[in-house]
């Protein structure tokens, strides 16, 4: 049981998680009148792009092929580290969080080397723009799960959060809550989402995410938009196993409530998308910053019980 | 322990950091007053039961903190200057980080102090010494006359909580002549602001240092 259980975990990652981006674009659509693609259109293109050939600048090298590969790795590693709120995941061991985000920072590192690789100044840019908040929001997302793993003193992610019940909400209810906040800023800001980033610009000045993948085609393609939903569902994952604090003894019935709070996490994400614009780039540091120190303050309620 | 105390304590401490991360001199007026609106409320929350002593000391305290203190201030603001933006002497994320070490000094300090007497929780204490540093750091890193103000009103907000959490019994007549004192500081002070915006036009308090007696 325990076994299955925890198989379905990354199994449901792999299955639904282009879906959170479907979702997100329907709302955003039907927020602005429009009807919107159907659900499975990620899929489709998912397919679509893996039917095609890749193209290669002559000026590559092999690093520009590994970037796709490796961002695309990192993230199913991490899938299998993640739990899914009170259901474990496959793989679980003590400090298991410093791996999760060192996976994300090794897929965005080869993202960045791929995106310099191509000789572009302006996937340069990108990449000096993504390393510069990813910089600021690495200590944001450390200080966050470090306030979880020292509220409910457990070593790993998996046995954190199957502590986080309503019991732990109403005892330390300040300290989660400013962790949750926390991990909203990182989400929008690791997935390139509207206060940050606009993930549906193209060849804007302003962008930051997008363009650096501006010369990856038809699998490559492929592999980093399907990393990047992997993406948006582990952070989301990470929230909302925070957020949704249901933990009876049936791991399906856990499992569903925190996929049907990622649900309503996409639909958060697209009611922000709808109502905000994005925030000049130079107070792009002030909002992550912001939100680290929401985590330190959480950090020190949490010590000082 | 109190849970609505401990949230309310946490919603002060991210106040603090709002204060120091605002760029908008109203902006922070109307956080102060908020942060000053949920300390007087603490004497409420924090007791075991409401006397009608208490109730007396928190509505006066709530009239002066939450309203008469931030209607002076915006007051001033609008007749003294026509820059709106707080001007700070080290940028708004330094002024966080070097917030967030504050933190850590104030939590170690909050965990240190042992009180005999009184003492609800080391959370308060950390939460008051944090709130004086905040408006001392506030004082010391902001150029404009208006927020200096600002800042001796939010190490005011921080010496109160220090006082709900660590005396048990003050006399009414002392805390009350306090809350009168911090009136007729801010009512000194924003007339002196006035004064300077009129005979010079600034209040920058930069050009203040090149007056000569």
């Amino acid at each position: 049981m325990a076994l299955i259980s925890s198989i379905l975990v990354p199994a449901s990652g792999l299955v639904l998680a282009p879906l959170l981006v479907a979702v997100i674009n329907r709302v955003k659509a039907r927020i602005a009148g429009r009807q919107g693609p159907p659900l499975v259109q990620p899929y489709r293109d998912l397919a679509k792009l893996l039917g095609k050939g890749a193209v290669y600048s002559t000026t590559t090298t092999w690093l520009f092929r590994a970037g796709p590969v490796v961002s695309l790795a990192t993230a199913l590693a991490a899938l299998l580290i993640v739990p899914l709120g009170g259901v474990a995941a496959p793989v679980h061991f003590t400090g298991d969080l410093v791996a999760v985000a060192g996976l994300f920072g090794l897929g965005r590192f080869l993202t960045v080397v791929a995106a310099l690789d191509t000789g572009s100044p302006f996937e340069g840019m990108g990449a000096s723009r993504e390393v510069t908040f990813a910089a600021l929001v690495e200590p944001a997302l450390f200080l966050a799960l470090a306030s979880i793993v020292a509220t409910t003193r457990m070593g790993s992610l998996s046995s954190a959060y199957g502590a986080v019940d309503a019991a732990l909400w109403s005892a330390a209810a300040p300290t989660l809550g400013l962790v949750a906040a926390t991990l909203l800023v990182v989400y929008l800001v690791e997935n390139s989402r509207i206060p940050v980033d606009d993930p549906t610009t193209h060849l804007e000045l302003t962008m930051i995410h997008e363009v650096m993948v501006l010369d990856h085609s038809g699998v490559d393609l492929a592999f980093i938009e399907y990393g990047a939903a992997l993406k948006l569902w582990l952070l989301g994952m990470l929230l909302v196993g925070l957020v949704v604090p249901v933990r009876t003894a049936n791991p399906w019935l856990d499992g569903a409530a925190v996929i049907a709070g990622l649900a309503g996490l996409a639909m958060v994400v697209g009611l922000i998308e709808s109502t905000m614009a994005r925030l000049r780039m130079n107070n792009v540091p002030a909002l992550i910053v912001g939100g680290g120190v929401l985590a330190a303050v959480a950090f020190v309620v949490g010590l000082n019980p | 322990m109190n849970h609505l105390l401990e949230i309310l304590l946490a919603l002060s401490l991210v106040f603090n950091f709002v204060l120091l991360g605002s760029t908008r001199i109203g902006a922070c007026v109307i956080w102060m007053a908020m942060q000053g609106a949920l300390y007087s409320l603490v004497p409420l929350i924090a007791g075991e039961e409401i006397t009608p002593r208490i109730l007396v000391l928190a509505t006066a305290a709530l009239a002066m903190k939450g309203g008469i203190f931030p209607w002076l201030l915006i007051r001033l603001r609008r007749r003294t200057s026509f820059h709106f933006e707080v001007e700070p002497y080290i940028g708004f994320i330094a002024s966080l980080l070097v917030g967030v070490c504050l933190l850590a000094a104030a939590a170690t300090l909050g965990q240190r102090i042992h009180l005999t007497a009184g003492g609800y929780n080391e959370g308060l204490l950390t939460t008051a010494f944090f709130t004086i540093l905040t408006g001392l750091l506030l004082i010391t890193t902001r150029r404009k006359a208006v927020m200096q103000v600002v800042g001796y009103l939010v190490l005011e907000n921080g010496i109160y909580l220090f006082g709900v959490g660590t005396v048990v019994e003050a006399p009414m007549l002392v805390e009350l002549g306090v809350l009168l004192d911090a009136f007729v500081a801010v009512f000194v002070m924003s007339i002196a602001v006035y004064n300077l915006s009129r005979k010079f036009e600034v209040t920058d308090v930069d050009k203040l240092a090149e007056l000569k007696g």
